[in-house]
């Protein structure tokens, strides 16, 4: 499923903190901070981890997404094929909940399931 | 943008029917605005802290992508809020563990463990050797590249009586603090070894840290043996050649 040489490049930009391009530690390391009360103290290196960890992230579930993209044979990636990349994938399952429901429930979906369009 | 600007703060009042008041909105159009007030739980939390810059999340998605792809605003952010939650939903678990050991400090280690139990399994191997480069090339950094062990010690020491909050990014090729050198081990590598490794150039900017290395201890050339194994293929300065 992976193409050859998907980690290759990964490790090109560690130069200078982790990288010109890499996301913004000092933004993980809040998001850590905020995902529990309990949350203390976090070593330096744990955002720099999540840094690369977040990039794989985004690669598997917009790889998976567009697959879903594809079999609507549409070329515009949309919040449904994402929900349903979510669904189909056990480890994305802790996004179930954030996915299919609508974030404003005034705003797209009052009956609470939008995800199925087109 | 930003939320204290002086435009967003005059725009609740009644400048709602401005143009300026859609240019806003379109900059904050996304969960702050969007869901900001529906999850009203960011009380307080300004939406940039909340997730990853959009444009960075963009960039990623569009690696995987054919060019002709397009991405629906929607879209972009459904999978913006997928990554703070994946952070969240990964942290939770390695905070969970560290509080059964009764640490209170969260670890590159505690995260991998996390990503192994939560299914993410694939990511360890990649994540451990991004990590190990990482920890490489920065103990380089500082001149310790074969001790390098013994430095991250002597920084997490460090580290627990700072906070533990610091990312310690010293400049490149800086000579390392001279508190750090009386907290060496006994015995010292063997520098004129190392050398081999050390592109010209940089060898001369560190010219300095080694030669007093080397008047420190260059007897035991053993003890570091398993260290130069180690390093053997592993150029840490490729980095910075060329």
């Amino acid at each position: 499923m992976r193409q050859p040489g998907m980690y290759s490049g990964m490790l090109s930009g560690i130069s200078g903190k982790t990288g010109p391009h890499s996301l913004p530690l000092a933004r993980i390391k809040k998001i850590m901070k905020k995902s529990g009360d309990d949350v203390k103290m976090i070593s330096g290196e744990a955002p720099i981890v999540f840094s690369k960890a977040c990039e794989l992230f985004i690669e598997e579930l917009t790889r998976q997404s567009w697959a879903m993209t594809m079999q609507g044979r549409r070329r515009t990636l949309h919040k449904d094929d994402v929900a349903s990349a979510v669904a189909a994938t056990d480890i994305f399952d802790f996004l179930v909940n954030l996915v299919s429901e609508p974030p404003n429930a005034d705003e797209d979906a009052p009956g609470g399931t939008n995800n199925i369009e087109h | 943008m930003v939320p204290l600007s002086p435009t967003e703060s005059s725009l609740p009042p009644a400048n709602a029917p401005l143009p300026i008041d859609n240019n806003d909105r379109k900059t904050t159009e996304r969960p702050g605005g969007g869901h900001g007030s529906g999850g009203g739980g960011g009380s307080g939390v300004r939406e940039q802290d909340r997730y990853m810059p959009i444009a960075n999340v963009i960039r990623i998605m569009r690696r995987i992508l054919p060019t002709h792809a397009k991405i629906s605003d929607d879209a972009k952010e459904t999978i913006q809020e997928c990554v703070s939650e994946y952070i969240s939903f990964i942290t939770g678990e390695a905070n969970d563990r560290c509080q059964q050991e009764q640490r209170k400090t969260i670890t590159a280690e505690d995260v991998l463990w996390a990503m192994g139990k939560l299914g993410f399994d694939d990511y360890v191997e990649p994540l451990t050797i991004f990590l190990s480069r990482y920890r490489e090339i920065e103990g380089d950094r500082a001149g310790h590249s074969l001790r390098s062990e013994a430095f991250y010690l002597n920084r997490r020491g460090n580290a627990s009586n700072t906070g533990g909050m610091d990312y310690y990014y010293g400049p490149p090729l800086l000579p390392p603090p001279p508190p750090t050198l009386g907290m060496l081990p006994p015995y010292a590598p063997p520098h004129h070894q190392a050398m081999g490794y050390v592109d010209p150039s940089a060898a001369a900017a560190m010219g300095t840290y080694y030669g007093v290395g080397s008047s420190t201890g260059s007897g035991s050339s053993s003890a570091n043996s398993p260290s130069q194994a180690n390093l053997a293929g592993f150029d840490p300065f490729a980095p910075f050649k060329n």
